[in-house]
């Protein structure tokens, strides 16, 4: 980044009570990459999927992926903020399962 | 139990699946299922697509393998399982002939999936059955012609996302609790949960 450049600004990041709970019960190895995830929607909240479903209409929901997980958060709302709303495990891809090659060996 | 085998290099030497008119045929499993018959465990109902049910002398004798089974195993057949359980018969074998082409080899069947390449390639997408690449793969086109396909058929990254999440009850619950708690500022700082120091 050149010296003119400004520094990105760092929205605070919140977790509804809800998304919470959810958070606590992760390993501490995912805790650590949604960790990093959320440190980089903190400064550029637009990198994730807008959602455009009727359902989330109005909502200005986004959704990331890191790793298994799928992170939706909301940023718009408030300008200094981003809200998480769900931090889960991804449904299973015919990919995944190759994952698991080799279990009696 | 072709898919099962090829997680599980075991089962792939016991089961030996080679190419057969309809795709993967091992003559053990077809043996198994004979003598399943044979002990009443199962129910086959023959028509146009043969229907395997388990009867209740077979659910018993279901409970008590899968008690015995490991963890791991568990696991695996309930990923198969759930992977498995909306594809058609279609989507299944557009899957097999693009993971495994010997498979494909004896088909008589190819043709007609081939035909629909397309269409099973996007219903296996937007029901998150595959990745982009392998629904690429299957589709038999190369990645422009893929994405131009998509795009004339209203499909972008976001909307399949979109789709995805819809698909998902457990996450639409999550989302439904979190804009409660949103709504009603029942919020905590993520800072205060931090594992960095």
């Amino acid at each position: 980044m050149g010296k003119d450049e400004p520094k990105p600004v760092e929205r605070r990041v919140l977790l509804t009570q809800h998304c919470e709970r959810e958070y606590r019960k992760l390993h501490d190895s995912i805790k650590r990459l949604v960790e990093k995830t959320l440190k980089e929607i903190s400064v550029h909240p637009e990198i994730g999927y807008s959602l455009t479903d009727r359902v989330f209409k109005d909502k200005d929901l986004y959704s990331i992926h890191c790793g298994d997980i799928r992170i939706i958060y909301r940023f718009s709302h408030n300008p200094g903020e981003v809200e998480v709303w769900a931090i889960a495990h991804r449904n299973h891809i015919y990919e995944d399962l190759q994952r698991y090659r080799s279990i009696s060996s | 139990m072709f898919i099962l085998s090829k997680l599980d290099s075991q089962l792939a030497e016991d089961a030996d699946f080679d190419a057969y008119s309809m795709g993967a045929y091992s003559d053990t499993v077809a043996e198994i299922q004979d003598q399943f018959v044979i002990s009443g465990y199962i129910d086959v109902e023959k028509g146009g697509t043969e229907l395997t049910k388990l009867t209740l002398e077979g659910r018993k004798e279901a409970e008590r393998v899968w008690g015995n089974a490991g963890e791991q195993e568990r696991k695996v057949v309930s990923l198969v399982k759930s992977w498995l359980n909306d594809l058609t018969f279609n989507e299944l074998l557009a899957v097999v002939y693009a993971e495994y082409p010997e498979s494909a080899s004896k088909s008589s069947v190819k043709g007609q999936v081939d035909a629909r390449a397309h269409e099973l390639a996007v219903s296996l997408l937007r029901k998150n059955k595959v990745s982009s690449d392998l629904a690429q793969r299957i589709s038999g086109l190369n990645a422009d012609q893929f994405e131009k396909m998509l795009k004339s058929r209203g499909l972008t990254g976001r909307e399949l996302e979109s789709e995805h999440i819809v698909m998902d009850a457990g996450l639409m619950e999550d989302l439904r609790r979190s804009y409660e708690d949103s709504r009603h500022r029942r919020l905590v700082a993520w800072e205060k949960m931090s594992l960095s120091p």
